[in-house]
């Protein structure tokens, strides 16, 4: 009673957080079976008696798989198991066909890893307290009115890892980038599509409040049913408030698992299925231990992408480019690449960065594609920038240009050629038109006359309207003015 | 013609002088008049006919199982024909696909004859545990057939088959060969796939042969062994040699050659260092079956093997190692009888309830045991203590057998220490006792190493003795050759009275009872 009391006391509460994130791998098969794992197929189509655990049949291994584990816990900074072997989960489901989950549970392939993130300017580190592989179980779906449970083992048997975490986590904003982090590392390792709409990134958070300060860790309660990056960051805020305002209350925080109702923004308690598990785990009989000799693990190391975190630092050390910047071009690492192409043929990088994130990605968002299906080359990319740099286009024709490449693919000089949008920075042929402009304004030449600025934007624009566009707006602007005299003159 | 073996029919049929449809009816016509009273098997094929009759008679030269009928132990998968692993649990199951051992023999032409009895879910020793009644022993329809392959032992020894595949896991080929006087073969593990047998204890599951000679069983096996991709603890990592010789016999083995592969296996017993495991001629084994086991040591060495006494006392401690690991892996693999996809389902309210029903009634005692059993030994509070140490005691246990075998080429006792007990004196009360029938044959098992039981006489009561040859891993076809070279040289009175002509194969009064 005196630790609630104790609690209750305190003003300042500290959250501490863990995760356990379970990943699909992006193999083509399952993880002992030559079922595909494509998503979305009808009920049970993607099912065999090696699946369905028909007596007699026997795992077969995916050796991709295997890599696969092995490359995120390498990307993790994990210890590595040299022996792979699985262990036996036994429980009674109906959508685990062999009441038994195929799991690492004496000799996860990955221990004592470390994923780094940044949260406000600064970086943390994240420990990862073990990764390992295992099969997912199949899907269970409840008729409505008790009309009976229907079972579809697509699922089942598809590789997962679980990523377990040491509780190092203490805000809901660290959630979110720490989700968002691993989420972009697996991307970036091309081992799953991580998308958590779907299943294939699945996380549970861990959440407990103390007194800050306090050595003592608060009781645990288990949030599940997280699927999207902000319905972690909200769940989390939630159950830390929840837990705080009963600590607050006097009250205990009771250990269980709840789940979130992103509906109603809240966490309720689940209905507790077992008590006090025993999965009475047991070496696999049926499946070869596999060794992961040296050369291959340092094969895969080597083969390892540059991951995010070293990639923001390097795009703004090698380029000069701010954190946001760094930070938004690495978030879409096809976007990245595209930027880091078109700096090698040429392109100047802060203003590549910027069409890049505003122009190009506005244009990608708006019609639902991704960067590739953008047929621009990053050669095509450093021509338009060097023709605004040059001089050729101004920026507002460049976007039309931009436009056309977009949607042909054809390189930016030959539109700009062919539709004759050449920037017209000739001062002769200018103050012609400069010149017919101001006889047919006369009201905004005294306008302007008298000091009213705006009406030289007027001018300017009126020129523009009659060179379509092409003229050199800085030099319009200049002409205008040297033919106009200065305001508020004679 | 009631003698036939594999081999013989075989050099028939590719003469000309008998059809399969001939050597199917000739074992359909052994099965109608005497399985009633020996019930070996579960399910006979009248459909065996017609599949002999539509064999493509242009094969039956080069096909090496070519119009051969084959019985099979029922918990080999058969795709569409029902598969019930002697349990209530699988009394409707049909499978969707063959075991690969199976597929093997019916690519080479043989046509399956039927299932056989066995123990439920191969636990037990004595087929009295299954659910569809006990097999007797065609020597003596009061004893039983042994176990867990009992069906397959007793068809093979009734002249119902002259072939069977049995599985053994800790002597449930060699065992009940041994009570039925027949050959029995239990191959190095790994050596033929697994696939499509329904596991007991995977990493203890072995496929065997049964055959009336050491040559059929040793056709059959090389020609079911070799690595398979459907088992990945049968992938190729064979030792070369034994790979070269296994494929050279299989190359050999065929009909025209049957000769060749005689003389392959021909070795004799000249230099053979042969090891008497003291602890395998303990006190359980009854004088009879010291009696004919010693005989036939003695004539090993007259002529020309050395012969040794050595001691392995950790084998002491072999069944209770068999017994933790068999049965932890027993429970897990039985897990999937729960209702939901396939067999029996005692439909409930709720879904705990369904799998309560189903497996309450779905398994029989010995299973239930077993799994209990099981359970027990890999909880959380039980694990490092006995599971654990199990396998470590396993690994130790390996590791003696194998260096035996710096010294000796082979380790030789009798296969059973008693011969076949009389039906329903097993008792279902006794699990220790129960275990007591395998213990001169599991340490194969907990150690991977091939072994064959092969007929050494009989015992003053009648019934045949088995005795036993172990050899290192891989060395299967050093062990057959070695069980060919006795199968030569025994004296005309250890050898079984073959061709149906079995003491008890009068009908008698009282057929088959329960």
């Amino acid at each position: 009673m005196s630790a609630v009391r104790e609690e209750a006391r305190a003003t300042e509460y500290e959250a501490v957080i863990g995760f356990e994130v379970h990943v699909e791998l992006a193999t083509a098969t399952k993880l002992f079976c030559s079922c595909p794992t494509t998503f979305g197929a009808p009920p049970n189509a993607h099912t065999c008696p090696i699946c369905l655990g028909h007596p007699g049949t026997l795992p077969l291994l995916n050796e991709r798989a295997v890599e696969y584990a092995l490359r995120a816990a390498l990307a993790l900074g994990c210890e590595i198991e040299r022996r792979v072997h699985f262990d036996r989960k036994h429980y009674f489901y109906p959508d685990l066909p062999k009441a038994y989950q195929m799991s690492q549970v004496h000799a996860p392939i990955g221990r004592n890893g470390a994923l780094t993130i940044e949260v406000g300017g600064r970086t943390k580190v994240i420990r990862i307290r073990e990764m390992h592989l295992e099969e997912d179980a199949g899907k269970s779906v409840h008729l409505p009115d008790d009309a009976g449970t229907l079972i579809d083992l697509n699922r089942a048997g598809v590789p997962l890892i679980e990523i377990v975490t040491e509780p190092d986590i203490s805000s809901p904003e660290e959630a979110r980038a720490f989700l968002e982090e691993l989420r972009l590392t697996m991307l970036y390792l091309g081992i799953s599509d991580v998308r958590m709409e779907e299943g294939s990134l699945r996380a549970d958070a861990n959440v407990s409040v103390r007194p800050k300060g306090s050595p003592v860790l608060g009781s645990k309660v288990e949030v599940k049913n997280l699927n999207s990056i902000s319905g972690v960051e909200r769940a989390v805020a939630y159950e830390i408030e929840r837990q705080v305002a009963l600590l607050r209350r006097g009250e205990r925080v009771v250990s269980e698992t709840r789940r979130w109702d992103e509906d109603r923004r809240l966490t309720f308690p689940m209905r507790q299925k077992f008590g006090g598990e025993d999965y009475r785990p047991i070496h696999d009989p049926e499946v070869v231990p596999y060794v992961l000799e040296e050369s291959y693990v340092e094969r895969v190391r080597a083969e390892l992408p540059e991951l995010p975190h070293a990639r923001r630092k390097r795009l703004r050390e090698a380029y000069g480019l701010s954190a946001y910047d760094a930070g938004v071009l690495t978030a879409n690492r096809e976007l990245g690449d595209l930027f880091e192409a078109g700096v090698r043929e040429g392109a100047p990088p802060k203003p590549l960065a910027n069409w890049l994130m505003s122009e190009f990605l506005g244009y990608v968002n708006e019609r639902g594609l991704s960067v590739r299906d953008v047929p621009i080359t990053p050669r095509q990319w450093a021509e338009l920038l060097a023709l605004i740099e040059e001089g050729t286009i101004s920026t507002k024709i460049a976007k039309t240009v931009f436009q056309r490449m977009a949607e042909s693919g054809r390189d930016p000089r030959e539109i700009v050629e062919t539709e004759g949008l050449v920037q017209i920075a000739d001062p002769e042929a200018l103050r012609k038109i400069v010149e017919r402009v101001i006889e047919a304004n006369p009201k905004s030449v005294e306008d302007y006359r008298k000091g009213k600025e705006k009406a030289l934007g007027f001018l300017v624009g009126q020129v523009m309207r009659e060179t379509r566009g092409k003229a050199h707006p800085e030099l319009v602007n200049r002409l205008l003015r040297e033919a106009l005299g200065e305001p508020g003159g004679a | 013609m009631d003698d036939l073996s594999v081999l013989a029919w075989r050099s028939r049929i590719a003469s000309g002088e008998a059809a399969p449809e001939d050597v199917v009816r000739h074992y359909l016509e052994a099965i109608a008049a005497r399985d009633p009273e020996i019930h070996a098997f579960l399910l006979v094929r009248e459909e065996a006919r017609e599949e002999a009759r539509n064999l493509r008679a242009e094969d039956r030269q080069t096909l090496p199982f070519f119009g051969i009928p084959v019985a099979l132990k029922d918990n080999f998968l058969t795709r569409g024909v029902r598969t019930t692993a002697g349990s209530r649990m699988l009394e409707t199951y049909v499978p969707p696909v063959d075991a690969t051992a199976w597929e093997r023999l019916a690519h080479g032409g043989a046509v399956l004859l039927g299932k056989t009895n066995l123990d439920e879910f191969a636990m037990g020793v004595s087929t009295e545990t299954s659910a569809f009644g006990p097999t007797r022993n065609p020597w003596d329809p009061t004893r039983t057939a042994g176990g867990s392959s009992g069906g397959s032992a007793a068809a093979v020894a009734a002249g119902f088959a002259p072939l069977a595949l049995g599985s053994d896991t800790g002597g449930s080929v060699r065992q009940p060969a041994a009570y039925t006087g027949i050959v029995g073969f239990k191959p190095t593990y790994g050596l033929v796939s697994r696939y499509g047998l329904i596991p007991m204890a995977a990493s203890l599951d072995t496929v065997g042969v049964f055959a009336r000679t050491v040559d059929d069983a040793a056709y059959a096996f090389v020609h079911i062994a070799g690595s398979d991709p459907k088992d990945p603890t049968s992938f190729g990592k064979l030792p070369p040699a034994f790979a070269d010789r296994l494929a050279e016999l299989r190359r050999l083995a065929y009909p025209a050659r049957a000769e060749r592969l005689r003389a392959l296996l021909s070795r004799g017993f000249s230099g053979a260092k042969v090891a008497l495991v003291r602890e395998l001629f303990g006190d359980g084994v009854s004088p009879e079956v010291r009696t004919a086991v010693e005989a036939a040591v003695r004539r090993m060495e007259a002529l020309g093997a050395r012969v040794e006494a050595v001691s392995v006392p950790e084998l002491e401690h072999a069944g209770a190692v068999y017994a933790v690991v068999m049965s932890a892996e027993a429970a897990s693999h039985l897990g999937r009888f729960d209702g939901v996809r396939f067999g029996l389902r005692v439909p409930a309210g709720d879904v705990d309830a369904l799998y309560t029903r189903t497996r309450s009634r779905g398994f029989g005692w010995e299973a239930k045991r077993r799994i209990l059993f099981g359970t027990y030994v890999t909880l959380s509070e039980s694990f490092v203590d006995l599971y654990e140490r199990a396998l470590r005691a396993r690994r130790f246990l390996a590791s003696r057998l194998e260096a035996l075998f710096a010294d000796f080429d082979f380790l030789l006792g009798p296969a059973t220490p008693t011969t076949a007990p009389v039906v329903g004196a097993a008792g279902d009360v006794d699990p220790v006792v129960e275990l007591t029938q395998d213990l001169l044959t599991l340490p194969a098992n907990l150690a991977g190493l091939p072994a064959v039981s092969v007929p050494a006489g009989r015992g003053s009561d009648g019934m045949p003795v088995g005795l036993q040859i172990v050899g290192p891993r891989y060395s299967d076809l050093d062990v057959l050759a070695f069980a060919f070279a006795w199968e030569e040289a025994r004296p005309p009175e250890a050898r079984p009275p073959f061709g149906g002509k079995v003491p008890g194969s009068s009908p008698r009064e009282g057929g088959s009872g329960r």
